[in-house]
């Protein structure tokens, strides 16, 4: 029998679990074996200083502690009446897992090392279309995109901004603004959009200072009067904003017309 | 009690009966008990164990089928509950002055007069030298007399690595233990 068989079925021998066969093995082996012998020797020291251990430390507390705690249960039962949610249930199990199960954890974590490894190698290799900037043809039509994103955002603009330019408000009343504040955030977001996109230095410049009136409008309240309204049409004015936005229309369609002549 | 009642008893509980529930209370309080102190070696975090792992049976009996024993659910949840609370004293003690480091030290180089301490105080002060899993395996198989298959059903792994790690904790114990050895005549 091997050193390694026999430190194996060491702890059943010890503990006399094994078969008469298998023990009559393991003697044959420790009455030959000096190293083998002194790790059993060892091992039955160990189990024979566990022993002293049976008494039970509940046993040092009284009937009516006993008695308590049950009680202290219940109380807590009825405190913490809240389940654990899944997450955090699952995240028991997976730290079970790992602790309890090294190899198992080892393996796992290597394998899916390995296929994020063999994707991404994949992805650079067999696929370099994917990984690889975009090339001239796809940049055009990126640009395309956001320009008609950009028109649309100039037209919806447009008509906010004539509405608050022809709206009438008599002397010492108030009107209902709501409806155009809330058109206003969402152009606001809108503009936030565009802060990322690659658009033209002067379509930039425009879409911040249209965000300012934009801005200015959204925190508006509800219902206005005149002088509210006037501060609004001042920026629209002074800013000669409808102006502006039409002939940022006027490049755009006119860059549209050239990339569709271009494609034909 | 017999295994019948027990299921019984498990059944009322899961359909809502306190009572029921009281009853499983006080048959396995004290074993739950045991065994958490075994792992963490103080009366009261034991205790609060005791009270936490009950709150999680209440709380999970719903889900406990019973193909497995209702002693190894719940030794499983105590166990876990046990470790929970050591990793937590470990956090704690790593920000503090290590005060369990000094006295673990004491104990290898300086262990005072026996005669002053109980042989099972010698024995519990070793058995927390030992690592985690072994700990666990000699908590669950020579304190509480559990067979190694049930071990392995609490701790979800081969009997074979119950086998190896309570191998190399009774070895680390015995190395522990060793000067209880010379100091007797």
């Amino acid at each position: 029998m091997k050193h390694r068989d026999v430190r194996r079925f060491l702890y059943d021998y010890a503990r006399g679990d094994l078969d008469a066969g298998q023990a009559r093995r393991i003697e044959e082996h420790l009455a030959g074996c000096d190293r083998c012998y002194a790790e059993f020797q060892i091992l039955k020291e160990g189990m024979r200083l566990v022993q002293p251990m049976k008494s039970r430390p509940s046993e040092r507390r009284s009937d009516a502690h006993w008695h308590n705690v049950g009680l202290k249960i219940e109380h807590r039962i009825r405190e913490a009446n809240v389940r654990r949610p899944v997450r955090y249930r699952l995240w028991q199990e997976a730290e079970w897992f790992f602790l309890f199960r090294r190899p198992y954890a080892i393996a796992l974590t290597t394998s899916t090392a390995m296929v994020v490894l063999a994707a991404i190698l994949w992805f650079a290799k067999v696929r370099p279309e994917l990984v690889e900037p975009a090339g001239p043809a796809m940049l055009e039509t990126q640009a395309q995109t956001v320009n008609e994103e950009l028109g649309d955002y100039f037209r919806k603009s447009k008509i906010l901004l004539v509405e608050i330019s022809n709206l009438s408000v008599p002397e010492g009343q108030r009107v209902d603004l709501s409806v155009e504040r809330q058109a206003a955030r969402a152009l606001i977001r809108q503009a936030r959009y565009f802060e990322q996109r690659p658009i033209d230095a002067r379509s930039q410049q425009l879409v911040k200072t249209l965000e300012r009136i934009l801005i200015e409008l959204a925190n508006m309240e509800d219902h206005v009067d005149l002088p509210d309204v006037e501060i609004v049409r001042g920026g629209i004015h002074q800013e000669n904003m409808l102006f502006k936005i039409r002939m940022a229309e006027v490049d755009l369609n006119r860059s549209a017309r050239f990339v569709s002549s271009k494609q034909d | 009690m017999s295994a019948d009642r027990e299921r019984q008893l498990i059944l009322q509980t899961k359909d809502g009966n306190n009572d029921a529930f009281r009853d499983l209370v006080e048959l396995h309080m004290r074993q739950v008990y045991d065994l958490a102190y075994g792992f963490v070696n103080d009366h009261d975090d034991a205790e609060d164990i005791t009270q936490e792992v009950f709150v999680k049976v209440h709380n999970s009996i719903g889900s406990f089928r019973q193909e497995a024993e209702f002693s190894t659910w719940l030794y499983r949840i105590t166990t876990n509950a046990s470790l929970d609370r050591l990793k937590q004293r470990r956090r704690k003690t790593k920000r503090q002055v290590p005060l369990e480091e000094s006295e673990t030290m004491q104990l290898a180089t300086n262990p005072g007069p026996i005669e002053n301490l109980d042989l099972s105080m010698h024995i519990e002060r070793a058995l927390h030298e030992l690592p985690t899993l072994q700990r666990a395996v000699v908590i669950l198989r020579h304190i509480d007399g559990l067979p190694t298959r049930k071990v392995s059903e609490i701790l979800k792994c081969s009997e074979g690595t119950v086998k190896t790690h309570l191998h190399r904790g009774l070895k680390k114990m015995r190395t522990l233990l060793q000067y209880l050895k010379e100091d007797r005549p």
